[in-house]
């Protein structure tokens, strides 16, 4: 839900418009910024999309409330390697009910990403709406483990909601069940994606926790880059203990050979990084394994070097 | 005019707009003036914490809900979401912004009443591995021996095979021992078996109190 201030007629919106306007307001610091829904520190005194992701600005004050998500799968008990159907049905948090309208967020409806609790299955699809609100994919988890399955969806009563849920998949119904985390060893080399070579960059070359990191991707192609889904690029990023989940898109990019991400890890640990990019129609897939300091450990080594 | 050194402001996020909103949601139930915590309720109060509270909330103590979301599925979850988190870290390391006091919300109720949690009746504890050897319905779930600082995560592995997420505990707080309630209560047959990642707790799962009506809920 758009506090208040949204739900003006054109009329009252067009005199808010004018008693900010004057005196002039700089973006940020007036009473009505129109601010963008994914990424809230995106402001801006006039209507639009957002720079950094395409959404369309809103006006007001986004509210944070959570939609509960219900996943259910068919089979209930899921095997490597064959096809399960995911239903989503995203539930109005006052209500209970099946939520039915959603906005379009990067050129789709819902945004479906699956992670391994090992980190090294990464899927971004898009399941399809139905006439009843609920949204349904087919899929196959390739080996047995505990999976992450993050929905990105932007109900038009609430603000977007990055909702993670988990589901386990085993081979043989007496198998252990797989609780072990992952164990990522950092790789930061030249990643070779489908069409591109992708390298990161980082400032500070270690990351610290709760601190804003630059994370650059450099290309080794010029030419053919091309927006993916509205955005020139698409950031997952995951803690080794899969707790953290994180979607970004870059604060500077302009379809040239780099782009700049800003992000602030939570945690000082291991942390894995996919990111996903469009070259002459073709998606690039790479991913990295970042590791996170604290600044007691940051202090260390500068002292040590 | 002498000039006052003050944080250089590198966020449109402010106090008065969204972080005030998230701190009366999830934070002045205890922290407010008669809570059981310092409070933060203004921004005046509010301020000299922000790095604290940035840690603390990225960290995952603060707000002490001890589960991890999207495991389970909890009534009265009051842990915050990866975008809250966000939030609230790029206003801390924005300057920690007021902005403008008209744009608080109106009628803050700081400690809001909590939704009703259904009454519980027997306990079952599982300490490492337990298979039920009877059908059984279970509402809610709580440590039971847990180290400080201990995570644990618990499923049940039904006879088909099919693993339902139970709770996932990250680094525990005794101090703010709860009872986590399913958001509806969870039925398994005999067979199933209770597994935690963990040998160095145990847990306990309870039933509905006998005749209470199962009913789902947030």
């Amino acid at each position: 839900m758009i506090l208040p201030v949204a739900a003006q007629t054109p009329a009252q919106q067009k005199r808010l418009d004018v008693q900010y306007a004057e005196p002039p307001t700089p973006p940020g610091q007036g009473a009505l910024d129109y601010v963008c829904p994914m990424d809230p520190d995106v402001r801006s005194d006039k209507p639009g999309k957002c720079p950094r992701c395409g959404m369309t600005l809103v006006l007001g004050i986004p509210d944070q409330s959570e939609f509960p998500l219900e996943l259910t799968t068919t089979p209930a008990d899921i095997r490597p390697g064959e096809k399960v159907h995911l239903k989503f049905a995203l539930k109005d948090p006052k209500t209970g009910a099946i939520v039915k309208n959603f906005q379009v967020v990067h050129e789709r409806l819902f945004h479906m990403f699956i992670v391994s609790s090992d980190l090294q299955y990464f899927l971004h699809e898009h399941p399809v709406m139905q006439p009843d609100g609920t949204f349904l994919i087919d899929q196959v988890f390739p080996k047995a483990g505990m999976y992450r399955v993050v929905s990105d969806v932007y109900p038009t009563s609430g603000s977007p909601q990055l909702i993670p849920k988990t589901v386990f998949v085993a081979a043989n119904p007496n198998d252990p069940v797989p609780l072990e985390e992952a164990k990522l060893v950092p790789d930061m080399t030249l990643q070779h994606g489908e069409n591109t070579d992708a390298q990161v960059v980082l400032d500070p070359v270690k990351p610290i926790a709760g601190t804003k990191t630059h994370v650059w991707f450099k290309f080794n192609t010029a030419d053919g880059m091309e927006k993916y889904l509205g955005a020139w690029a698409h950031m997952v990023i995951v803690s080794d203990d899969s707790i953290d989940l994180i979607h970004e898109h870059p604060i500077i990019a302009d379809g040239s050979d780099q782009m700049q991400f800003d992000i602030i890890f939570p945690r000082a640990r291991m942390y894995r990084m996919w990111v996903q990019i469009q070259r002459k129609g073709i998606v690039n897939t790479v991913a990295v394994n970042i590791p996170v300091l604290t600044l007691e450990q940051a202090a260390g080594i500068n002292i040590g070097q | 005019m002498p000039m006052l050194a003050h944080d250089i402001i590198t966020t449109k996020v402010t106090w008065d707009r969204e972080i005030s909103r998230l701190v009366f949601d999830r934070c002045t139930s205890c922290h407010r003036d008669g809570g059981s915590a310092f409070s933060l309720a203004t921004y005046d109060e509010a301020r000299p914490w922000a790095k604290a509270i940035k840690e603390e909330t990225l960290e995952r103590r603060m707000p002490p809900f001890g589960a991890v979301k999207g495991f389970s599925e909890l009534r009265d979850d009051r842990a915050l979401t990866q975008e809250q988190l966000e939030i609230i870290s790029d206003w801390v390391e924005g300057g920690a912004p007021e902005g403008d006091p008209a744009l608080l919300p109106k009628d803050v109720k700081l400690d809001p009443p909590r939704p009703r949690k259904p009454a519980l009746g027997a306990e079952l504890v599982v300490d490492g591995n337990k298979t039920l050897q009877q059908a059984a319905t279970f509402a809610a779930i709580r440590p039971k021996t847990l180290a400080q600082g201990a995570s644990i995560r618990v499923v049940a592995q039904r006879p088909d095979g099919m693993i339902v997420p139970l709770i996932w505990i990250y680094q525990y707080n005794p101090k703010f021992q709860q009872t986590y309630y399913f958001r509806q209560p969870l039925k398994f047959p005999a067979g199933t078996k209770i597994v935690t990642s963990s040998t160095s707790g145990s847990v306990a799962l309870l039933a509905p109190a006998p005749g209470q009506k199962l009913k789902a809920g947030f």
